[in-house]
C-alpha cells in the first residue's frame, strides 16, 4: 500500500529548479529548538559509563561547553547557518536543521572526534549532513569568532605580564610557546615526505602561544609534520613580526642588576634561544642562578604544553588520527578548535578535570633540541638568571 | 596490440623473422581446426573474410618439425576427429603431419611463452618477452584515491562516500593530479616556470597555512624540499570562502571590521568574482604584505580554489539558489562583504 501522499511530501528532499517546491519550509518551531537536547540526551545518556546525570553537566560533557556559550556559539553563526530552503539541510525526517541542532551536531564532531557516520546517528541524521554541517560551522567560525585570537592590546599585555612575573618570576614575559602534532593518514599513494615527521606518523603542526591563563594569543598551524620545531618557527609570522620589532616591542623592565629585560616570551630546548624567546640551560654543572632560571622557565613555559593537552582532550578530532583529511582545510579545523579553546575560557566555563589529556600532547614524539644561540638571546638569559637569583636570595634573607 | 592483428600477420611475421619457407598459401586458422583438432562445426567457407594472403588450407605441408609438444597436443586431442578429417588423414602420411603440427607448435608455444612447452624447437634459444611492462609505473591518484572528501573523515565508513558526490573530493583529486604534472615535468626538466627551474630537484608541496601573525592569516605555500633545505614560496592569498559569506552580523561587528579595515582595503573583490564558479580566477591576483615577507617569495598565479561549501549550488548554476546568491552579490542594496581581514 502506497503511503500517503502528505507523507511522502514531507521526507522529499527539495530540489533546485523545483519552483513549487521555493516556499519556505517552515523551521522546526521554536518550542522544538530545545527539544534536540532532550532527545539527544535521552538517546544517549546511556553511551557511557562518564555521562554525567547531571543535564548541565551531561550537556557540558557532550558539547565541551555550558549552555550559555552554546548560545553565544549559535548566536555568532546563526547567520551562515540558518536553514533556508533549498539549500537547507535537513534531517531524516525531512525538517529543516535548526541552528542549535546544527552547532550541537559540529561540536560533537569536533568533541568527540567520532566518525560522521557515528554522530549522525546520535543525532539522527547521515553521514553527509554531519560532514557538511561540520564544515559550514566551521567556514563560519573562522570568521565570526577570529576576534577570540588576538595579539593582546599593550593594557591586556600588561596584565599578562604582571600576572607571569607574580606567578612565575619572570619579568616582562608575555606567553609561553609550544608545539605540537596533528597525526593523520595519507592514502598511500601520497609521495610527499614532507608530511612524514620525525617518529615517521603524518602530520601538521600547531603552534601555539599561550598568555597567563592557558589562552591562545597567537597560533599558526598548516606546515608539515616533517619540518623541525624551530623553522616552523621561523616560517611563522610571529617570527617575522618580532624580527622586525613589531612584536614583543613593549617597554623594557631593569633587573635588580639594572640591565634592561626586554619582552619575551619563553619555550622549550626545541626552540633556538633567541632575544625575545628564552629557552631553559641545558648540560651538567648549571650554577645555582642557571637552576632558578630553569625551575620558573619551566613553570611557565608548561602552560603552553597544558593547553596543547586540553586542547587535544577537549577537542579529540585532533588526537586521533585523522582520516586522510583534506590537507587544505585540517588548518581550518584546528584553528577552530582553537577559538573554541578560547572562547571557552573567555565565558568562564569550567572543564571537567579529566577532559584534559592525561599525558603529553604530543606522547611518542622525542624532545628536539635546537642547537642554535643568539648571543642577545644568551645575554638576555643571564641576565634573566642573575636577576631570579637575586630575587630569590633576597627573599629568603 | 597483439590481439588486434590478424593470425595471418603474426604468421607472417613469423615467417620473415626465423626464416621459415611455409607456403604462402597456408592457413593456420584452418589448420589448426582442420587437422590437429578437428570440429565437426568448421566450415572454412562459413569463416569471416580472410586477409589476401589467408587462403584456404588443403595444401599439402612439408615442413620437418622439431619435439612434439605435448600440453598443445593435448589440448587438440580433446575431441574425436570428424569423418571428413579422417578421410583427408589417409592421403596424408601420419608422421609427416605430426611433424608438423609440432612445427606449429612450437611457434605458437614461443610466440605465446606456453610455460610447460620444453622444446624451443628450430626457432631458437630467443627469449620473447612477457607483454606486460617489467615495470610498471604508480598510478596516478584518481578520486578514488582521496575518497574521503568529507573534510572530516574520521571513520572508515565515510570512505563509503562516492567520490562524486562529495564535493571536495573533486578538489582532492585536481589538486593531486595537478601535483603529478608538476612531478611529471620536473622529472622531464621542461620547467616552464623560471621560478621552479632552480627548484627542479626539490619535492614540492602545496600547503595552506594559517597563521594568525599573518594578514588574513590563511595563505597557501608552495614548500620545496630536498633533504634537510625547505623553501617556501607564496601563492595569493586565499579568500574564495568569503565570497560566498552571507550578509549578516555586518552590524554586529561593525567595531570589528574597522580594525580590520586596513586589511579588508586590499582585497577588493573583483567584479567578475561571483560564488559557485568553478572557473572563476586565478587572475586576480592580490599583492599582499604576505609576499613581501619572505625575502624570495615570488608570487604564482594559481587557479582559485574551488568553493566546496554548498556543491548543489555549484551543481546547479541555474538553480534558484545560484539566482539568489547572484543576485544578491549584484544588488546594491546587499553591502558586498569583502573577504575577511586580520
Amino acid at each position: 500500500m502506497a503511503p500517503p501522499k502528505k507523507s511522502k511530501k514531507t521526507k522529499r528532499k527539495p530540489k533546485f529548479g523545483d519552483k513549487s517546491n521555493t516556499d519556505p519550509k517552515p523551521a522546526e518551531p521554536k518550542a522544538l529548538e530545545i527539544d534536540w537536547w532532550y532527545s539527544f540526551w535521552q538517546k544517549n545518556c546511556n553511551s557511557g559509563p562518564a555521562v554525567p546525570s547531571d543535564e548541565d553537566e551531561a550537556f557540558k560533557y557532550f558539547f565541551r561547553v555550558s549552555k550559555k556559550t552554546f548560545e553565544y556559539i549559535c548566536s555568532l553563526v546563526r547567520q551562515d547557518l540558518v536553514s533556508r530552503p533549498p539549500s537547507g539541510l535537513i534531517n531524516i525526517e525531512g525538517r529543516l536543521l535548526s541552528v542549535e541542532k546544527q552547532v550541537a551536531i559540529a561540536l560533537r564532531r569536533l568533541a568527540s572526534g567520532e566518525s560522521q557516520v557515528s554522530v549522525g546517528a546520535a543525532f539522527g541524521v547521515g553521514q553527509s549532513t554531519v560532514s557538511q554541517v561540520t564544515w559550514r560551522f566551521i567556514e563560519s567560525m573562522e570568521e565570526r569568532a577570529r576576534h577570540h585570537i588576538k595579539w593582546p592590546d599593550p593594557d591586556r599585555m600588561e596584565q599578562i605580564k604582571t600576572k607571569f612575573e607574580t606567578t612565575y618570576g619572570l619579568p616582562n614575559c608575555c606567553g609561553a610557546i609550544d608545539a605540537t602534532h596533528i597525526i593523520m593518514t595519507l592514502p598511500a599513494v601520497e609521495s610527499s615526505d614532507d608530511w612524514c615527521d620525525h617518529e615517521r606518523n603524518y602530520s601538521m603542526f600547531l603552534q601555539g602561544i599561550v598568555d597567563n591563563e592557558m589562552r591562545f594569543i597567537d597560533i599558526v598551524t598548516g606546515w608539515p609534520g616533517g619540518m623541525t620545531v624551530s623553522r616552523l618557527l621561523k616560517f611563522s609570522g610571529f617570527f617575522k613580526l618580532c624580527e622586525s620589532g613589531k612584536r614583543l616591542n613593549g617597554p623594557a623592565r631593569m633587573s635588580s642588576e639594572k640591565a634592561e629585560i626586554r619582552e619575551f616570551i619563553v619555550g622549550d630546548s626545541a626552540y633556538p634561544l633567541l632575544s625575545w624567546l628564552m629557552t631553559p640551560y641545558e648540560g651538567k654543572g648549571m650554577s645555582a642562578s642557571m637552576a632558578a632560571f630553569n625551575a620558573k622557565h619551566n613553570d611557565a613555559r608548561l602552560l603552553a604544553g597544558r593547553a596543547l593537552s586540553q586542547l587535544k582532550g577537549v577537542w579529540r578530532i585532533l588526537h586521533k588520527v585523522m582520516w586522510r583529511p583534506d590537507k587544505h582545510k585540517l588548518p581550518s579545523i584546528i584553528l577552530v578548535c582553537c577559538l573554541l579553546h578560547n572562547i571557552i575560557i573567555d565565558n568562564g566555563d569550567e572543564l571537567h578535570a579529566n577532559v584534559a589529556l592525561s599525558d603529553h600532547h604530543d606522547a611518542g614524539y622525542k624532545e628536539q633540541n635546537c642547537q642554535q644561540v643568539d648571543p642577545d638571546g644568551k645575554a638576555m638569559r643571564e641576565t634573566l638568571a642573575r636577576h631570579l637569583h637575586c630575587y630569590q636570595a633576597s627573599r629568603l634573607s | 596490440m597483439l590481439c588486434s592483428r590478424s593470425s595471418s600477420n603474426w604468421l607472417d611475421r613469423l615467417h620473415t623473422s626465423k626464416g621459415l619457407s611455409i607456403p604462402a598459401d597456408l592457413d593456420l586458422d584452418q589448420f589448426l581446426s582442420s587437422i590437429p583438432n578437428p570440429n565437426p562445426n568448421s566450415n572454412p567457407k562459413s569463416c569471416s573474410p580472410r586477409p589476401p594472403e589467408a587462403r584456404p588450407s588443403d595444401a599439402p605441408l612439408s615442413q620437418p618439425t622439431g619435439d612434439k609438444p605435448a600440453a598443445s597436443r593435448r589440448r587438440w586431442k580433446q575431441q574425436p576427429p570428424p569423418p571428413e578429417e579422417v578421410a583427408a588423414g589417409n592421403k596424408i602420411f601420419v608422421g609427416e603431419k605430426e611433424q608438423l603440427f609440432d612445427l606449429m607448435s612450437s611457434a605458437l608455444a614461443e610466440l605465446f611463452i606456453m610455460r610447460d612447452h620444453s622444446a624451443t624447437g628450430i626457432l631458437g634459444p630467443s627469449k620473447k618477452s612477457a607483454r606486460k611492462q617489467p615495470n610498471p609505473k604508480a598510478c596516478v591518484p584518481s578520486a578514488s584515491a582521496s575518497i574521503d572528501g568529507s573534510f572530516l573523515a574520521g571513520a572508515a565508513a565515510a570512505c563509503h562516500v562516492p567520490p562524486a558526490t562529495s564535493p571536495s573530493s573533486a578538489d582532492n583529486s585536481v589538486a593531486e593530479a595537478k601535483k603529478s604534472r608538476t612531478k611529471a615535468r620536473r622529472k622531464r626538466g621542461t620547467t616552464g616556470s623560471p621560478v621552479e627551474s632552480d627548484l627542479s630537484t626539490y619535492s614540492k608541496t602545496e600547503v595552506t597555512v594559517i597563521d594568525t601573525s599573518s594578514p588574513g592569516w590563511k595563505s597557501e605555500k608552495l614548500i620545496f624540499r630536498k633533504g634537510m633545505v625547505w623553501k617556501v614560496r607564496d601563492k595569493k592569498l586565499w579568500n574564495v570562502c568569503r565570497k560566498k559569506r552571507k550578509v549578516g552580523l555586518v552590524e554586529r561587528l561593525i567595531g570589528e571590521k574597522e580594525k580590520e579595515q586596513p586589511l579588508i582595503d586590499m582585497k577588493e573583490p573583483s567584479p567578475k568574482e561571483h560564488s559557485g564558479s568553478v572557473d572563476e580566477g586565478g587572475a586576480h591576483a592580490e599583492n599582499r604584505d604576505a609576499s613581501r615577507e619572505m625575502d624570495d617569495q615570488i608570487q604564482i598565479p594559481k587557479r582559485r580554489p574551488r568553493f566546496s561549501r554548498s556543491p548543489r549550488v555549484r551543481a546547479a548554476k541555474d538553480s534558484s539558489a545560484f539566482h539568489l546568491i547572484t543576485s544578491r552579490k549584484n544588488d546594491p542594496a546587499f553591502p558586498r562583504r569583502t573577504p575577511k581581514g586580520g
